[in-house]
């Protein structure tokens, strides 16, 4: 369980040739698939709480901006975290092993 | 736009829209009309006798009489609680008593209980000074022989003879010889007998030797029991004591000196018998006493439990009685003198309900006449009002500790509720922190009744108001835990295998050149591979600042959308033209455009140097970028965005104080011509302040400095609040720092040895740091970070602040105050 760099022995694999799409295109269908993900949770989200507490419109107007709110931020967090790994400038340097 | 217009109001953006009203109440139903209007709790009465001192308002002798009777109240209180008894909560609200006849009560029993309280008092004493006696008696009684003398026939209590004890058999012989020479004289031997608390019986030793020159022989013994002292009600060791000596006047002054030090002194006969049978009186004595007090407590008790048994609900009767007073205070006799006068402010919805209470209290009362209600015109601001249940009170709380809204402008509430939160988990960041919080919040939630209703410390008070709060917070660390993979500081592969693997089969470069990234980026969050590395930090870095900005503007943007919205309800579409579109422009082109920059950048993996980009854009805009290009077109670009902004500050700064200036003269050119036809209807105006602008008031100078101050404030205030949005990075790494170094310094090394002590000191060292420098420290320390982003970078975009509570006349909130 405890894999950080240090103590987990890297596997030396060998790079196969697979037929699949390059690594740019796959990274943003992964990022448009997990986009859609939120937005889907966030619709789910906003009509779960239509159902169980519809306290007249502007109650619900309310409750439907807060949903909207905590989606857009969760969201703008995972897709900042994403992209910033996407092209990435600079590689994983190990430590000097003691 | 007119869709915006269309939508329903949202429940707490905006505080309710309030009525000032006028109440006529006739004389015999105000009363009742005013309790229940403070059960309803929905008008704030204003205060008409603002300038009369208290003792000049028409009801003061009721409030005098409620303030004796709560003082009456509290004194039985008191009373129950020395005597130790807990008194019963009677929850059952039965039919209220009348407040004469509750004053009539509490008076007699007042009275009742002080008599008891000083007839026990006084048998306490007696029952103090025989079991003195008793002491005295049985210690002194040692001291002293049976005389044999035949002069016995004289036996008073003060004989002249000498005693003298076994143990002293030195000093015994002299004056036995004395003795024998001769009779009781004049300047025979006496002694006194008496007892003294055992600090002062050196002291007193001294003084009496002092003073008789050594003539004297004292003897003491400790008394076995200890005495209850009344005036402390403390129990006090007591020495008894016999102090011989010869004369009279030597008498006299040990007398004194006895008083001086606070000795009882009591009469002891020499002779056995009389000594025995003056200790049988004095204890059958003690014994009725004992039972006369213990019947007399007993009595008081069951008193008190009867009385405390309605206790609370005649405080709360007498409370509520003072405070429709005090608000009956407030009101003004008509001319008539046969009605009170009263106005205040209601929210509009609750105007049915107020309608309904008065009906009630004129049909209560039997009055003839109705109570006329009826809507008014106020120049003053109303009060802020917003309806807040459990969940939403905490954060609303959090916005008004900074200022309380202004009448119906938005409230920051609304998006505080999740912002918050969420921006304290981006510092926080660590699910297994995460889970720690959310089961604190899930204990306080859970035992919301019971802790509701206890008496809390002031930390823990703070701490369950904000249970809601402390939840979403823990949610949110959870979340962004599992974004910045971190569970105390380690890594999990959870959502797959890292996308980074050696170069070659031998590893050979990953200490010096590194990994690759061989697949797709990891699907949620940062890389498992990143952690321990030694390029981590600059890549977090990076990550974390950038993040920083983009949240930062992200809401700053809101900010000034917000804004919009205000000006649009306020109808001033000055602010709409000259403030909101300018500074959309200014932030935007210049930091909106570096948001821009960050995310092609990630996009294209462009190496391209921003600082470089953004500071050469001001610097020298027309100069080629060369290899830090990101798109084509961009020198054009920024060329055009600098231009933008360059011309966005007059536009904040110039039009709007000389267009103010010029709508000022033509309303006061109008007015000119309105005011000689309506000459009468100013007449009759005299109490609404008049609080239209008066037209030599509006200072040019004054309009223009302020708009200049709210020009710079802006200006330089988006680069210093985008900027302070830094912190997100600055505390995100301190703690994630903090959690390395007690995991890799503390729990691993500990672990590394095999004794199972040390491995045991190493997990306690790791849970107690843990708890109290991350939970609790670091907790406090983004809260408060999260706190000054949204108060200041958020808020200063469109937040006044500068409203006033909403504060009814209430019981529900009385009780409250008071507790």
């Amino acid at each position: 369980m405890w894999s950080t760099p240090l103590h987990r022995k890297i596997s030396p694999v060998t790079v196969v040739e697979v037929k699949e799409l390059p690594l740019g295109k796959a990274s943003e269908m992964g990022f448009l698939v997990t986009t859609l993900i939120f937005v889907v949770v966030g619709v789910i989200a906003s009509l779960l709480t239509r159902i169980c507490c519809n306290k007249g419109p502007s109650t619900n107007l309310l409750l439907l901006t807060l949903i909207i709110t905590a989606t857009v931020c969760c969201w703008m967090m995972w897709a900042i975290v994403y992209l910033a790994q996407m092209n990435p400038l600079i590689v994983p340097i190990l430590n000097e092993v003691e | 736009m007119e869709y915006i217009d269309n939508l329903p109001s949202m429940d707490l953006m905006r505080s309710e829209k309030m009525m000032f009203v006028q109440l006529i109440l006739p004389v015999e139903s105000a009363h009742r009309a005013v309790s229940y209007l403070g059960q309803l709790g929905l008008m704030q009465f204003r205060d008409l006798n603002d300038d009369k001192s208290p003792f000049q308002r028409t009801f003061v002798n009721q409030v005098k009489r409620c303030a004796e009777m709560s003082r009456k109240l509290r004194f039985i209180k008191d009373q129950i609680h020395k005597a130790c008894l807990t008194p019963s909560s009677n929850s059952s609200s039965q039919s209220d008593t009348d407040l004469e006849e509750l004053e009539i009560q509490l008076a007699e029993h007042e009275h009742g209980l002080s008599e008891m309280n000083a007839n026990s008092e006084k048998l306490q004493q007696t029952y103090n000074e025989l079991l003195e006696f008793k002491m005295v008696l049985q210690k002194a009684g040692d001291f002293l022989l049976p005389s044999e003398s035949p002069m016995t026939g004289q036996d008073t209590e003060l004989n002249d003879n000498v005693h003298i004890s076994d143990d002293y058999a030195d000093t015994s012989s002299l004056l036995d010889q004395e003795m024998l020479n001769g009779h009781s004289t004049q300047c025979g031997v006496g002694f006194v007998s008496g007892i003294v608390p055992k600090s002062k019986v050196l002291r007193f030793e001294r003084m009496l030797f002092r003073t008789t020159r050594g003539n004297m022989l004292f003897n003491q013994a400790p008394a076995y029991d200890q005495i209850l002292d009344p005036a402390t009600n403390e129990m006090v060791e007591k020495t008894v004591f016999v102090v011989s000596f010869s004369g009279e006047q030597v008498r006299v002054k040990i007398l004194n000196i006895c008083e001086a030090f606070g000795a009882n002194c009591y009469p002891v006969p020499e002779e056995m018998t009389k000594r025995r049978h003056i200790t049988q009186e004095v204890l059958s004595h003690l014994s009725d006493l004992k039972t006369t007090l213990e019947a007399g407590l007993c009595h008081r008790d069951k008193v008190l439990t009867s009385i405390g048994f309605h206790l609370p609900k005649w405080m709360n009767m007498v409370k509520r009685e003072k405070a429709v007073y005090d608000t009956l205070n407030m009101l003004n006799f008509d001319v008539t003198k046969k009605c009170l006068v009263g106005e205040g402010w209601c929210p509009i919805f609750a105007k049915t309900k107020i309608q309904e209470a008065l009906q009630r209290a004129t049909c209560d009362s039997n009055s003839q006449a109705d109570i006329i209600f009826h809507v008014k015109d106020s120049l003053e601001s109303p009060p802020t009002y917003f309806q807040t249940n459990n969940f939403t009170n905490a954060y609303q709380e959090i916005v008004n500790a900074y200022g309380v809204a202004k009448y119906q402008e938005a409230n920051p509430a609304v998006y505080t509720i999740i912002t918050f939160p969420f921006l304290f988990a981006v510092m926080v960041g660590d699910w297994g922190h995460g889970i720690c919080l959310l089961l604190g919040a899930l204990i306080l939630i859970v035992r919301e009744k019971k802790l509701g209703s206890q008496k809390l410390g002031s930390f823990m008070e703070m701490l369950f108001g904000g249970r809601y709060v402390l939840l979403l917070m823990s949610l949110f660390s959870i979340y962004c835990g599992l974004i910045y993979n971190e569970f105390f500081s380690v890594p999990f592969n959870i959502f797959g295998s890292s996308a980074y693997r050696c170069r070659d089969a031998t590893c050979s470069e990953s200490r010096s050149i590194g990994l690759i990234k061989y697949q797709d980026t990891y699907p949620f969050g940062v890389d498992p591979s990143w952690r321990g590395s030694r390029s981590e930090l600059p890549f977090l870095n990076s990550l974390k600042m950038k993040m920083s900005i983009l949240f930062g503007i992200a809401q700053m943007n809101l900010g000034i959308i917000l804004s919009y919205f205000n000006a649009r309800h306020f109808r001033n579409s000055l602010d709409i033209k000259y403030q909101f579109v300018p500074q959309m422009i200014f932030l935007n082109s210049l930091f909106g455009y570096l948001s821009l920059l960050i995310i092609t950048k990630w996009c294209t993996g462009s190496k391209a140097d921003l600082y470089h980009v953004m500071i050469y854009m001001f610097l020298s805009p027309f100069e080629d970028l060369g290899e830090n290009q990101l798109f084509s077109g961009q020198t054009f670009f920024q060329v055009m965005l600098l231009l933008l902004a360059v011309i966005t500050v007059p536009w904040m700064l110039f039009p709007k104080p000389f267009i103010l200036k010029r709508l000022q003269s033509e309303r006061f050119q109008g007015r000119t011509y309105q005011s000689l036809e309506t000459s009468d209807i100013y007449n009759d105006v005299e109490f609404d302040s008049a609080s239209q602008p008066d037209p030599e008031e509006f200072d040019f100078t004054e309009v223009f400095v302020h708009q200049m101050i709210h020009t710079i404030e802006f200006v330089l205030g988006a680069v210093s609040n985008t900027a302070s949005y830094l912190r997100l990075w600055a505390l995100s790494l301190a703690h994630s720092e903090l959690s390395t170094v007690f995991y890799e310094k503390v729990l691993l090394l500990a672990w590394g040895y095999d004794s199972l002590v040390i491995r045991l000191v190493g997990l306690a060292v790791f849970a107690f740091a843990t708890a109290f420098i991350l939970l609790m420290m670091e907790t406090l320390s983004a809260f408060l970070h999260a706190l000054r982003l949204h108060w200041v970078e958020f808020q200063n975009k469109f937040y006044s602040g500068d409203g006033y509570k909403f504060e009814p006349f209430s019981f529900a909130a009385l009780n409250d105050g008071e507790d």
